[in-house]
């Protein structure tokens, strides 16, 4: 307005104007709302352990810090600095907690307690961590600066596992109980948190729309969301949420009468649907697994009965369960399929219950932490710590990667895990959108996200 | 002639240019002393074409005084069938360069062919080096100038430096004192001094000083290089620092004055919006929110969030141009003050990088990524180049160094 009341004095020389509502040019946009189209299944993982969920969770409570895409750590709420006894996690100034507390270690210590009843991941990451679980419960107590995790052994993959979405701070279960980009504000929506320390996000409001697949597929189309969560994806990123079929020793015989008969790429074909491959090897193709599933090559047959525990939540988890029943039932065995939710399943699985399950993980990046995570859901801590010690001693991350890759190798067939496939972030954008970033765990990074 | 050439002998007969006449003279008292066969044709090639006739013309006058008759062909390899084409029975051929000084070397030589060697082109006569150098003056920077506003821009194929996040500022300008520019990059949380070939020279991080009680998320802030100190103003950062080069190191000697607009005599100081990457000018009802600009030399320029630019020259009536970016700053350009602006498209996978000035002409240049700084400079041969800031799509970003087409 300033300019056209100038142009009505004819002072100025006007040589070429753009329209006064021009939206902005090569600096980012300030304002809008950043509208998320969510399918069903995305919006029930409030716990952020798949890959989309951990995106909209991440919109509301970051993780500690993010591994850029070369899968180098960059501080975002805590400095993580190396100790001559492991490492001190120093949460920056600045990051503040909805309720309006400053993250400390007392807090950090309190959250990632509760991450070590709950997730399998959050145990197998501080796993190297000498007494993880004490030493939390102490600093629960002590209130120091900084947080010290001191370590088993050596493990140069620490400060990267840290980075994890299993180990974001957060105080309570509550959307608002993390330190995000935004701030809820009513069960669906959020605004912009001008205290974050990486900056506001340049949208002001958020908004989370939970909608049926076509329904969301047409809000993309129609701009009336700029990201749709829960379908699509593209092949450029690493598929690391990995899916795995965990048994009981006694179960043995059973698994091996599947694993005969299971032909993964069919199952994901059919069952899973893409972005996902069929994962023949512990670690997935992403980080160095082996990537040709083999086929049916046995079709003997048993008896028995088994029961199987499945995330009731997802539901890849729910056909592949009931793809399994089929083909155990065709080879004489009666198997019970029972519906969890994501957090009762472990822990009935790890108080006992059922004969076998299926575990879906977001692996870390880094062979080695991945390793971690495939040996916690072996449920043998003995093997863990042996396994872990000898791959922490090698100080190069080259090395260290090929070992874990070679003893993920060995370990198959030994522990009691059986791969079964491994998928991607299912994701549609805007094309019209700008810095949409995907991270080292390839989940999206919408902080940055602007649009014209 | 050339409207370089045209505005270089407007120059010169304006302003006396003691450096072209002090070299014309130390080489006409080269040439007398080997005795060449008049008439002596004379070929200057340099850095600019203005440069390169002015030093011909006022040698081939500073001769043909000395009672040996000279005459001017273009240079090149040519030169030599120029030279006798005109009647020439010598040729003087010279090369000139200026980085704090201007200096000539070449060679002096007959250009008389022996009839007999038929169509091989035989030369004969010995051939003498002439070199001489002088210290550059201000007027022989421009002149050097002066060639290169062509009606092309070109872009150096390879960047000059790479950073792994975004670049947020930067300022060019003489930091070591050896006469010479130096390039300040402010980029994640420390500043990076570069040489003119893009090699670094000194570093210091910022992530002692107080966060901002409200952090800006974009990359954002202010570079300046006057009287051999930088100061530093990132929008990250509740201070501001003044920083001098020091044996190879970067020392902080004092609080900065906080972010301005321009640099120098001309710099304006400003304040940051708190939360956003953008400067606040002036107080009350004249308050003017802006991504940036520049000032210099009474030129002022403001680049507004809806992609318009308004430039006022000294005396002048404010300008106001569309389409243009944040990355945007006057630059000296063949003797005119110029304004080299980035477009004002959203994201562009390849960005173009205007020279808009009083003119018709508007060269320009595609630069691949999207221009966010604009910094005018000197490259490693003393001719005038721009440096870019150029955010990549990866969330890194280079610096890419455009120049005038020869």
């Amino acid at each position: 307005m300033r300019v056209r009341s100038a142009l009505a004095a004819s002072i100025l020389l006007l040589v070429a104007v753009a329209p006064a509502d021009t939206a902005a040019a090569a600096r980012a946009r300030v304002g809008g709302t950043l509208r998320l189209a969510l399918l069903p299944e995305v919006r029930a993982d409030r716990a952020g352990e798949t890959p989309e969920g951990a995106v909209v969770r991440g919109l509301l409570a970051a993780p500690l810090c993010r591994l850029d895409a070369a899968g180098r750590p960059q501080p975002l709420l805590a400095d993580v600095r190396r100790g001559p006894e492991g490492v001190n996690v120093l949460p920056r100034p600045g990051a503040r907690l909805t309720a309006g507390a400053t993250l400390g270690s007392v807090e950090l210590a309190q959250g990632w307690l509760r991450a070590l009843e709950r997730s399998p991941v959050a145990r197998a990451l501080l796993g190297p961590v000498r007494d993880a679980a004490g030493v939390l419960e102490r600093a629960t107590h002590a209130g120091a600066t900084a947080l010290s995790l001191p370590l088993l052994h050596p493990w140069p993959d620490l400060e990267a596992s840290l980075c994890h979405p299993a180990l974001t701070p957060v105080l309570g279960t509550g959307p608002g109980d993390g330190i995000g980009p935004y701030v809820p504000d009513g069960p669906e929506r959020g605004r912009a948190s001008t205290t974050f320390p990486e900056g506001r996000p340049y949208p002001d409001t958020l908004a989370l729309a939970t909608l049926s697949r076509r329904a969301a597929q047409r809000a993309l189309e129609s701009r009336a969301a700029q990201v749709l969560l829960g379908d699509g994806g593209d092949g450029a990123a690493p598929e690391l949420f990995a899916t795995y079929l965990v048994h009981r020793p006694a179960t043995r015989p059973v698994v091996a009468l599947l694993d005969g008969r299971l032909d993964r790429t069919a199952l994901v074909r059919s069952f899973v649907g893409g972005p996902a491959a069929g994962m023949p090897g512990l670690l997935p193709p992403a980080l160095g697994g082996p990537e040709v599933p083999g086929g049916v090559t046995s079709s003997s047959r048993g008896g028995g009965a088994a029961q199987l525990l499945y995330a009731q939540d997802r539901p890849g988890q729910r056909a592949v369960a009931q793809r399994l029943q089929i083909l155990l039932r065709d080879a004489g065995v009666q198997l019970t399929v029972s519906a969890r939710t994501a957090e009762a399943l472990d822990r009935d699985w790890r108080a006992g219950q059922g004969d076998l399950a299926l575990r879906s993980v977001l692996l870390p990046p880094l062979p080695a932490p991945a390793l971690a995570v495939v040996l916690e859901l072996a449920g043998d801590p003995e093997l863990a710590r042996r396994e872990l010690a000898a791959l922490g001693a090698l100080s190069d991350g080259e090395t260290r990667g090929a070992r874990a890759r070679e003893r993920a190798l060995q370990l198959a067939g030994v522990v009691p895990v059986v791969p079964l496939y491994v998928e991607g972030l299912r994701a549609r954008l805007d094309p019209a959108g700008v810095d949409f970033r995907r991270d080292g765990f390839g989940l999206l990074v919408l902080d940055d996200a602007w649009w014209p | 002639m050339s409207a370089a050439a045209a505005l270089a002998l407007v120059l010169l007969s304006a302003v006396p240019a003691p450096a072209v006449e002090a070299l014309a003279d130390q080489l006409r008292d080269a040439v007398l002393a080997a005795r060449p066969e008049a008439p002596v044709a004379v070929a200057v090639q340099g850095p600019s074409a203005a440069l390169s006739e002015s030093v011909g013309a006022v040698l081939a006058a500073r001769l043909t005084e000395a009672g040996l008759p000279a005459l001017l062909v273009a240079g090149g390899p040519e030169a030599p069938a120029r030279a006798r084409g005109q009647g020439g029975r010598s040729l003087l051929t010279l090369q000139l360069r200026v980085d704090g000084q201007l200096a000539a070397a070449g060679e002096l030589r007959s250009v008389w062919q022996n009839f007999w060697a038929g169509r091989t082109p035989v030369e004969t006569g010995p051939a003498r080096l002439v070199s001489g150098a002088v210290p550059a003056d201000p007027a022989t920077v421009l002149l050097a100038a002066a060639g290169t506003s062509g009606t092309a821009l070109v872009l150096d194929p390879a960047p000059l430096a790479r950073f792994p996040v975004r670049t947020a500022a930067l300022a060019s300008g003489d930091l070591d004192g050896d006469g010479r520019p130096e390039l300040a990059v402010l980029v994640g949380e420390e500043v990076v001094v570069l040489d003119a070939g893009g090699q670094p020279l000194a570093r210091h991080g910022l992530g002692d000083l107080p966060p901002a009680a409200v952090p800006v998320r974009e990359p954002f802030g202010t570079l300046c290089i006057a009287g051999g100190l930088l100061a530093v103003a990132a929008a990250r950062a509740e201070a501001t620092v003044t920083l001098q080069l020091r044996g190879g190191q970067l020392v902080r000697v004092g609080a900065g004055a906080g972010p301005t607009l321009g640099c120098g005599e001309s710099a304006e100081p400003a304040t940051f919006v708190p939360g956003v990457a953008r400067l606040a000018l002036g107080r009350g009802p004249d308050r003017e929110v802006v991504w940036g600009g520049d000032a210099r030399s009474g030129h002022r320029l403001l680049l507004f969030p809806d992609g318009t630019a308004r430039w006022t020259a000294p005396g002048g009536s404010p300008r106001v141009l569309g389409q243009v970016g944040a990355g945007a700053a006057l630059v000296p350009w063949g003797g005119e003050m110029r304004l080299a602006a980035s477009s004002a498209a959203a994201a562009p996978a390849e960005d173009r990088l205007r020279l808009l000035g009083p003119g018709t002409q508007e060269p320009s240049v595609a630069v691949p990524g999207r221009i966010l700084q604009v910094q005018a400079t000197a490259d490693l041969r003393g001719a005038p180049a721009l440096v870019l800031g150029v955010w990549t799509a990866e969330g890194g970003s280079e610096l890419r160094v455009v120049r005038g087409a020869r």
